[in-house]
């Protein structure tokens, strides 16, 4: 079978080459399109031809392209070794030629066999050669080239030895290579080699030229990784090139300092000018802290982050990175953090017309305040008061590090993190909320704190509201005050940003469930609720009051003492949201008369489920009108199954479609002279014709709307697919006089990848399929007519076969989509100029679609024409695996002028055209309408849009 | 030993007239030319009287205006017209455009409102802008042969720049005004490691050291945002230029970043004139084009609802500012902030200090019951950042000007202290000289220098040469060497190159000088017995790979000591001539021996 379809395809590749040839004109840019092809693919002779020269004009080009076009095929890398081996024992060619030769060969071969010889010609290289770049590379390359797999010992002996020999050198980019090469080589084990490479990199810590020192300490990191200890002095050197006057070299060394205190943490370093010792890992940790005050950004930026990344420093230390003394006129000013915790602890508020209420206060000694930054003073609150945004971020990293290990640390960072909420780039103000949720477990935020990250909930930015409401949902507040305070505000942003909704709720319903009893004290107040006068009954359309009743709801699950406290109609609008939103109202335990009508009984989906399925498979034998029914009222069944229970949605829907399905193919097969639809009724044409693209459409979405299915059900798919197209077939071949050519070979395809399917997966093809295969493997030439005889009788003969017992019904995922916004009831109505655009807000949420990128959006215009938009990559956003939420702007336009606001259908679809049906596309088998390969996820949402015309004379 | 003069004309142990007088390297060079703007005499502006009586051309080489605020720039018009100067003036850009503004502004003042006479005219303010070379950050301006100035980027205003001057070797520092705290729309003052031996810095706040400024911008974001949700006005007075551009993007941003429709509103005053000039000096952001703040018009003023207004001037002492407190301050809804420092007497100090009553000349008073406000935005470096600025630029003097005295005394020793420099903070008329070291420039050849370099190191090293650790001799690269060479002085300048190029470049034929010895040695034989017994001795002596045979007459010793035999014809003996060069002197002087110790007569 197989072999015939190899034999098929060849013939058919043959034929179209052949047209390609004979045809008038074909095309000339494609011919040339595919020369330029095949050269860019075909390494090997692309390199061989074009190497074969000694001019380095053409030399060189060709020596870049082969690096571009690395790596390389495994039979086409040793020939293009071979030619470069012949380069490099041309001793006419200049010196960039060599070089370029030698950098290709490190970086084409990587097994140690190929290594060994083209090493020893490297090596002679170094001999010969007078040019210093040209040494400088051999020693890269040879360094490189002792470390293939396996590393030889003897080889990097030489290198160690080519690179020491050439430490003396004057020439600096030999002395960086050589540095680097004993870096990288330098054995793990102490011994005569290693203490001879150390004392060499340590000399050139303080070597005159930059670069050099540079490639000191980072060879010497290097060596460090490798487990070597470093002795004292490299950690003194480091020390003092943070002084230095190259940014490189500072870098190197504030690495250095790092990995040197991480290694050996508690050595006792002298403190200069006293009989005291510290820690080394404290001084490292000052000498970092230092250098936030650096003058270069990227310095200071890794001075910042490499804070974060230390670890056991003393308390002491660690507290003073927060600690800035004011003062003004030489005397002691307490700082709007103190102030405000001065004020709430005093219990009164600042009144707001005291002039210089920070007027300083006592008087300082001027020997006591040392401005300069000594040790770790401060060096978090310069770095949170950098100028530039890098440096902010890694300084809010590394807090949010240091906090984590330090609930005091993290309490006392927390007023320095709020006013990063003030900060002027928004990415700026989200890291330090992030980092605010992320330390919430060691933090409790006074009233004043409260107040000012509450504050940023007005903030216009999505991001920033949604991920402080993730924050508050989170955090635990002190008080009942804070709380109410909070709850206020979200009602505020509410009503600012209703867009907001669904993520203040969630907010609020953790916020319930972390403060009962404070949400207890509060229930009165919020719910309006007098001791002996009935207030009013709030509608439950007032988003205000559900917001209010989610926080309620969820507290009482915890404190069954707020029930009590609840009115009447209260409950029954807990019934209701009980039902309209299940996932954020829990189930309370009220009393038996107060028990909502809807009780919850345990049902048993999952055996529902099963015995519709067995239903389905029993009926083989049955009559067709029987079986038809039975297809019918499952379908149905499963369709409400799917509503009911969210967990078996997905399977419910999917066994579903199948049924679906096989209630298609019977109304097909058994309506009468299907196959020659000319003496058909036009009424039963029609049906006939509707009947077999429902079937197209339902088996397409089964192959790739559902993911995560077993092997067996994947095969059964697409089987049913197989069998689908082998209908379309038949039924076209026989009822049109179009060429079936293109259907025929989607088919022959299909056929295909399904046999090779189900011999990867080691399954066996049922009945239908194997009398397809064995057919068709005795066909000479695939012509559709002779396909669709050999299928008609097979499609009769073998009925569908019912979907086996799916075996994991709960894993089994659907892509689908749920429009939030715009909603669907909205009046508002979108005006625009004809000709123009507008923008329609749209978001939504996605979840399991196998590619994001095939996700479009669809919009319908009332003259029935759509549209397909391609959302901008970067509006679809990852919010938990498998789920997207896009947020984007939907253009809608019209040329023309409406008389009145009409509806536009917005919803989300895939648009699969370019995967399976690219094939068929090909064959010309698509028709114009794409409805064919594209999958809705969500019903359309009407959306009010009216262009009018535009004015003349403005 | 060279020094460098500094005398402050102005600004030495006070804030406010900044004129500073350097003299290095036989250069005169002022820095900053502004006016005092607590007097109304005399002492107003500098003393010019003290360089010298009439116009002083010829005794300045240059002026160096660091930015446009008048006590840097206001005696400028009067020194250059009215005391006469026609030298170079530099300074940013941004300066020369707003300069002339803020001058005109003052000269209306002065003459105009207050009717003085013998004040510089508008003219003369054009007159002293046509002198004006402008400079760019970075940009290395050579004034002179040997006056070279470079502008860094200070902070501070629009413009403000901080001058690095160097003569042949000394170089020095100046800061004017600065910040290191960075803005919204001016970012921290920035200068890189170059070593002066003098930095002249202001140091206005020497004893403060600042609170974070995000906290300060929240107060009073939040003070704003409060007030307007509640329904009130907001007054905010300001000077025209400065900080209230500062104000200005702080609450656009704010009011973008929160959605916020409130109107916002600027009224422009008598600083409208730099609203046409920076448009042309900005391209990617234009200071006074905001998405949210538009003109104010007096008519406004009545309208209801919440809105904000910046208006001028900004001590609430006259003019629109206060024309709206008027109107506002009985509704308690409302609330003005004060931004700045208030002179004792204006409405703004009295409200500060609480007056719930103001009275006014003409016998009306107005009830104070809106909230008033006091927020500090100042762009002057704390001590914390005048101590990050020294620690950036290294310099070997500091000296201190543009603060009070008590003040800097407590910053000097700190620096003193930190640094270990000398600090000085010479007063007004006062001459410190600071003493530099100089270093001769002198170039070396390159071949030479490498030459010497790869020579084998001398092994008695100079007695300054580290020989006493064995670690020296593991680092060649370290150890000093000697390296012969011909100083050369020519031009100004001294060069050291090897011989053979010193010949080179002086055009001057080369010379040998030989030294000849003849030795008469009794020697009976042929001259070529002789030769070979020489010839062997000195290969004995010296090795034989030092020693030829040229001819049989003739050897060779290291090349260049030529030995001659010559058959005398008279006496039984030979003659020795030995030859050497001047350079050869010990080879020369040894051989002598030998000879002469050998074969001597």
């Amino acid at each position: 079978m197989a072999a015939l379809l190899k034999k098929r395809a060849l013939a058919e590749y043959c034929q179209t080459q052949t047209l390609v040839e004979d045809g008038p004109k074909p095309a000339p840019t494609k011919r040339l399109h595919l020369v330029r092809r095949s050269k860019t693919v075909d390494h090997s002779e692309f390199i061989t031809s074009s190497l074969d020269t000694t001019d380095p004009q053409q030399l060189l080009p060709a020596l870049v392209s082969l690096h571009s076009s690395l790596p390389l095929a495994g039979d086409s890398q040793i020939e293009v070794v071979q030619e470069l081996m012949k380069l490099l024992l041309n001793d006419t060619l200049p010196p960039f030629i060599t070089t370029k030769v030698l950098a290709l060969l490190a970086n084409i071969i990587t097994s140690h066999a190929q290594a060994q010889p083209v090493f020893e010609e490297v090596m002679r290289v170094a001999q010969r050669t007078k040019s210093k770049k040209v040494l400088a590379q051999v020693i890269h390359s040879a360094c490189a080239l002792s470390q293939c797999i396996p590393p030889d010992p003897k080889l990097q002996d030489q290198v160690i030895q080519l690179a020491l020999s050439h430490i003396t050198t004057t020439k600096f980019i030999i002395l960086v290579r050589s540095l680097e090469a004993v870096g990288t080589l330098c054995p793990g084990e102490a011994g005569r080699v290693q203490s001879s490479i150390m004392n060499t990199l340590i000399e050139h810590t303080s070597h005159q030229d930059n670069r050099v020192r540079t490639a000191a300490f980072n060879a010497l990191m290097v060596v460090q990784e490798k487990g070597v200890k470093l002795p004292a002095e490299v950690y003194d050197s480091a020390c003092k090139a943070l002084g230095d006057d190259y940014q490189c070299v500072r870098a190197a060394a504030l690495f250095l300092i790092k990995v040197a205190a991480e290694s050996d943490p508690e050595r006792l370093v002298p403190i200069p000018d006293s009989d005291l010792h510290m820690r080394l890992v404290d001084h490292a940790f000052s000498q970092i802290c230092n250098v936030v005050n650096d003058i270069n950004v990227r310095v200071r930026t890794q001075a910042a982050s490499l804070l974060g990344s230390m670890s056991g420093i003393s308390e002491k230390f660690l507290q003073q990175t927060l600690d800035k003394k004011l003062m003004s006129n030489m005397r002691r000013k307490p700082s709007a953090h103190e102030r405000a915790l001065a004020m709430l602890s005093s219990g009164e508020w600042s009144s707001g017309k005291r002039w210089a209420d920070d007027a300083p206060k006592e008087h300082v000694e001027a020997d006591s305040v040392s401005i300069i930054n000594t040790g770790s003073c401060g060096a978090n609150v310069h770095g949170l008061e950098d100028e530039f945004l890098e440096v902010r971020n890694a300084a809010l990293d590394a807090i949010c590090s240091l906090a984590l290990n330090n609930a005091q640390f993290a309490n006392q960072s927390l007023d320095f993190l709020v006013d990063m909420f003030n900060d002027e780039i928004e990415e700026v103000r989200l890291k330090a909320i992030q980092v605010l949720q992320q330390i919430a477990g060691h933090i409790i935020l006074r009233a004043d704190q409260l107040e000012e990250i509450l504050h940023a909930l007005k903030d216009a930015s999505l991001d920033i509201r949604e991920s402080l409401h993730t924050f508050l949902g989170t955090t635990v507040l002190s008080t009942i005050s804070s709380v109410k305070i909070c709850v206020s505000s979200l009602l505020d942003n509410l009503r600012r940003y209703p867009q907001d909704r669904r993520s203040i709720h969630r907010c609020l319903r953790h916020v319930g469930q972390n403060h009962p009893i404070h949400v207890q004290a509060l229930v009165s107040q919020l719910l309006a609720v007098h001791p002996y006068f009935d207030g009013v009954e709030p509608s439950v359309q007032d988003g205000e009051y559900i917001c209010k009743l989610i926080l309620v709801l969820n507290a009482a699950v915890q404190c069954p003492t707020i029930l009590p406290l609840l009115e009447q109609h209260t409950i029954r609008h807990y019934a209701y949201l009980r039902d309209t939103m299940p996932q954020l109202v829990p189930v309370l335990k009220l009393g038996e008369d107060r028990q909502p009508s809807r009780e919850v009984v345990s049902t048993n989906t999952l055996r529902f489920l099963r015995e519709s399925m067995q239903r389905v498979s029993s009926v083989d034998q049955s009559s067709t009108k029987m079986r038809m029914t039975i297809y019918q009222t499952v379908h149905s069944d499963l369709v409400k199954l799917a509503d009911i229970d969210p967990a078996l949605s997905p399977a419910a829907h999917f066994a579903a479609l199948y049924t679906q399905c096989m209630l298609l193919f019977t109304k097909i097969l058994s309506t009468r002279n299907w196959l020659t639809p000319s003496s058909l009724s036009l009424q039963q044409s029609g049906a006939l014709k509707s009947n077999v693209d429902q079937l197209l459409k339902h088996t397409f979405r089964l192959r790739h709307a559902f993911t995560n299915l077993s092997p067996a059900e994947e095969a059964s798919i697409r089987n049913l697919r197989v069998r689908t197209l082998a209908l379309q077939l038949v039924y076209v071949v026989h009822g049109s006089t179009g060429s079936a050519l293109g259907l025929c070979d989607n088919f022959l395809e299909h056929t295909e990848a399904l046999h090779r399917y189900l011999t990867d997966e080691k399954l066996s093809a049922d009945s239908f399929l194997e009398a397809v295969f064995a057919e068709l493997s005795q066909l000479e030439e695939p012509r559709p007519g002779a396909v669709a005889r050999i299928l008609q009788p097979l499609l009769l003969t073998y009925p569908v076969p019912a979907l086996g017992p799916i075996t994991n019904p709960a894993q089994v995922h659907m892509c689908s989509a749920e429009i939030i916004e715009p909603q669907p009831d909205s009046e508002t109505i979108h005006k625009l100029s004809a000709g123009l655009v507008v923008g329609v807000h749209l978001d939504s949420e996605i979840s399991h679609i196998p590619d994001p990128s095939t996700l479009r959006i669809r919009v319908a215009y009332p003259d029935h024409s759509t549209h397909l938009i391609v959302p901008p990559r970067n509006h679809l956003r990852l919010v938990s695996p498998g789920t997207y939420r896009l947020l984007t702007t939907v253009l809608i336009s019209a040329q023309v002028s409406w008389s009145e606001a009409c509806h536009v259908g917005l919803s989300l679809v895939l648009d699969l055209s370019d995967q399976e049906v690219l094939a068929a596309r090909r064959h010309s088998v698509a028709k114009a309408d794409d409805s064919a390969t594209i999958i809705q996820l969500v019903k359309p949402v009407k959306v009010l849009v009216w262009p009018k015309s535009i004015r003349k004379g403005i | 030993m060279p020094e460098i003069k500094v005398t402050p004309l102005g600004a030495g142990q006070d804030v406010g007239r900044s004129c500073i007088l350097v003299t290095t390297g036989g250069k005169n060079i002022m820095l900053d030319c502004g006016m005092h703007m607590g007097y109304n005499d005399d002492r107003r502006f500098p003393d010019f009287t003290y360089i010298t009586d009439g116009p002083l051309t010829e005794f300045l080489d240059c002026v160096i205006i660091s930015h446009f605020h008048l006590d840097h720039c206001g005696a400028l018009p009067y020194m250059t017209e009215m005391v006469g100067y026609s030298g170079p003036i530099y300074m940013t850009q941004p300066t020369k455009a707003l300069c002339p503004v803020l001058l005109e502004d003052m000269r209306k003042v002065a003459v105009e409102r207050k009717g003085e006479t013998n004040f510089f005219t508008s003219s003369m303010i054009k007159d002293c802008m046509k002198k004006v070379i402008t400079v760019s950050l970075h940009e290395t301006v050579q004034v002179d042969a040997d006056l070279e100035i470079k502008a860094y980027y200070a902070g501070h205003v629009l413009g403000a720049a901080m001058f690095h001057i160097r003569v042949g070797q000394q170089s020095l520092v100046y800061t004017g005004d600065y910040n290191m705290t960075p803005d919204r729309h001016l970012g921290a003052a920035w200068i890189d490691k170059c070593r002066p031996d003098l930095l002249i810095s202001e140091s206005t706040y020497a004893t403060t050291i600042r609170d974070s400024k995000r906290c300060r911008e929240r107060d009073f974001l939040k003070k704003v945002h409060d007030c307007v949700e509640r329904g009130g006005k907001v007054l905010i007075p300001v000077f025209a230029l400065g900080r209230v551009q500062e104000l200005c993007i702080l609450l656009d941003t704010y009011w973008d970043r929160m959605n916020l429709k409130v109107p916002v509103y600027f009224h422009h005053g008598p600083g409208r004139d730099s609203q046409q000039i920076l448009p042309h000096t900005f391209v990617h952001r234009n200071m006074f084009d905001f998405k949210h703040i538009k003109p104010f018009d007096k008519t406004y003023m009545d309208n209801p609802g919440p809105m904000v207004v910046f208006a001028t001037p900004g001590m609430l002492h006259a003019g629109l500012s206060l024309t709206i407190f008027k109107k506002w301050a009985p509704n308690q809804n409302n609330m003005v902030i004060m931004p700045g420092y208030c002179v004792q007497g204006t409405v703004g100090h009295k409200i500060l200090n609480g007056a719930k009553k103001i009275d006014f000349e003409n016998r009306t008073s107005v009830e104070v019951n809106l909230s008033v406000e006091y927020m500090s935005f100042s762009a002057h470096a704390d001590a914390k950042g005048i101590m990050q600025l020294v620690r950036h630029c290294e310099p070997k003097n500091v000296l201190l000007v543009h603060g009070e005295n008590a003040k800097m005394d407590f910053l000097r020793q700190k620096i003193m202290q930190e640094f270990n420099i000398n600090c000085y903070k010479p007063g007004n008329g006062e001459t410190a000289h600071i003493s530099v070291s100089s270093n001769m420039e002198v170039e070396v050849s390159l071949s030479l220098l490498k030459h010497t370099m790869a020579a084998p190191p001398t092994s008695p090293a100079l007695p300054l040469a580290p020989t006493t650790s064995g670690k020296a001799e593991e680092q060649p690269t370290k150890k000093q060497k000697i390296l012969h060479g011909v100083l050369i002085m020519k031009n100004n300048s001294m060069k050291i190159l090897g011989v053979n190029e010193a010949w080179g470049e002086l055009g001057i034929v080369s010379h040998q000088l030989r030294f000849t010895e003849r030795i008469e040695v009794e020697h009976i034989g042929p001259v070529q017995a002789l030769t070979s017994s020489l010839h062997t001795l000195l290969s004995q002596k010296l090795g034989t790979t030092q020693v030829q045979v040229v001819s049989e007459y003739q050897l060779s010793v290291a090349d260049s000591v030529v030995i001659n035999i010559q058959d005398d014809n008279d006496d039984p003996g030979k003659n020795i001539l030995l030859s050497w060069t001047h350079q050869d002197e010990a080879l020369g002087s040894k051989l002598l021996e030998i000879i002469k110790a050998n074969f001597k007569k």
